[in-house]
């Protein structure tokens, strides 16, 4: 026969597993991750590093082929410079519901915006001429 | 508490004592186990077998987790769930700005047309 202690005791179990649970959600989110991709119509596929938003790009983007070109990160709030690849630079400052950021592209201020990123929802910004075709900043909070 | 001498305890137990005869081992063994058949008896070990409650939280637990994981992961995604976009300034030459909220790949797209990176304005 279970007695009122093992309830208790249960009870204690259950708690502190959600808790743990709970303090694992509230961390989640700690870091902002920035990538260059390039999209092209030359070759097909989506290169390594992008399993993560390949459904995004692949159903919004008339690209045949995206490829990862520098890949950094920073954690949130986010106070740095995130130097990426062929001149690329991303300014980032803020908390995650207020996030500030600046593209510039060979020295020059080319975008700037504020978002509210959520868990897992990528932000795609896009459309800065390349060579093969065009460049796209992916921000993305863990 | 008053003391009873151990005198008074043998003849006490004599007054007390069954006038009939007394019975063998066999016939009160049958007896007592024909009162104990009467008597629902507890399975063997069921009592002290602590595993079976714990199984019994245990799985409880383990479906509550998996409710709560299953909803969250298949609810409907809104679009303030979503990455907003509170403000937004291209610097550089530009024809056109697209926001799109992609609700089947849980994104945002900012897709600025025909930007000219190279000739971008000083910020």
């Amino acid at each position: 026969m279970e007695t009122r202690g093992d309830m208790r005791r249960n009870l204690t179990w259950i708690l502190m597993i959600g808790l743990i649970l709970t303090a694992g959600v509230s961390l989640a989110g700690s870091t902002l991750s920035i990538r260059l991709v390039e999209a092209s119509h030359a070759g097909q596929g989506m290169g390594a590093g992008l399993g993560d938003v390949s459904k995004v790009l692949q159903d919004n983007l008339p690209f045949k082929s995206f490829q990862l070109l520098a890949s950094r990160s920073m954690s949130l709030p986010a106070n740095g410079v995130a130097s990426l690849n062929a001149g690329f630079v991303a300014r980032c400052s803020g908390n995650q519901g207020s996030l500030s950021v600046v593209i510039e592209s060979g020295g020059r201020k080319v975008l700037q915006s504020t978002v509210e990123l959520r868990d897992g929802s990528p932000l795609i910004l896009g459309g800065f001429s390349s060579g093969k075709g065009k460049l796209i900043v992916i921000l993305l909070a863990k | 508490m008053s003391k009873v001498s151990w005198n008074d305890v043998q003849a006490r137990l004599r007054e007390h004592r069954p006038s009939g005869a007394i019975r063998d081992a066999g016939t009160f063994g049958a007896d007592f186990k024909a009162r104990a058949r009467l008597v629902r008896q507890e399975a063997p070990g069921g009592a002290g077998t602590p595993w079976v409650p714990l199984l019994r939280w245990g799985v409880a637990s383990f479906a509550v987790v998996l409710v709560v994981a299953v909803t969250v992961v298949f609810w409907p995604v809104h679009s303030d769930l979503m990455t907003q976009v509170k403000s937004l300034r291209v610097l550089a030459p530009y024809s056109g700005v697209i926001i799109m909220n992609d609700e089947g790949g849980q994104g945002t797209v900012v897709w600025i047309t025909d930007m000219e990176t190279d000739g971008g304005d000083k910020g």
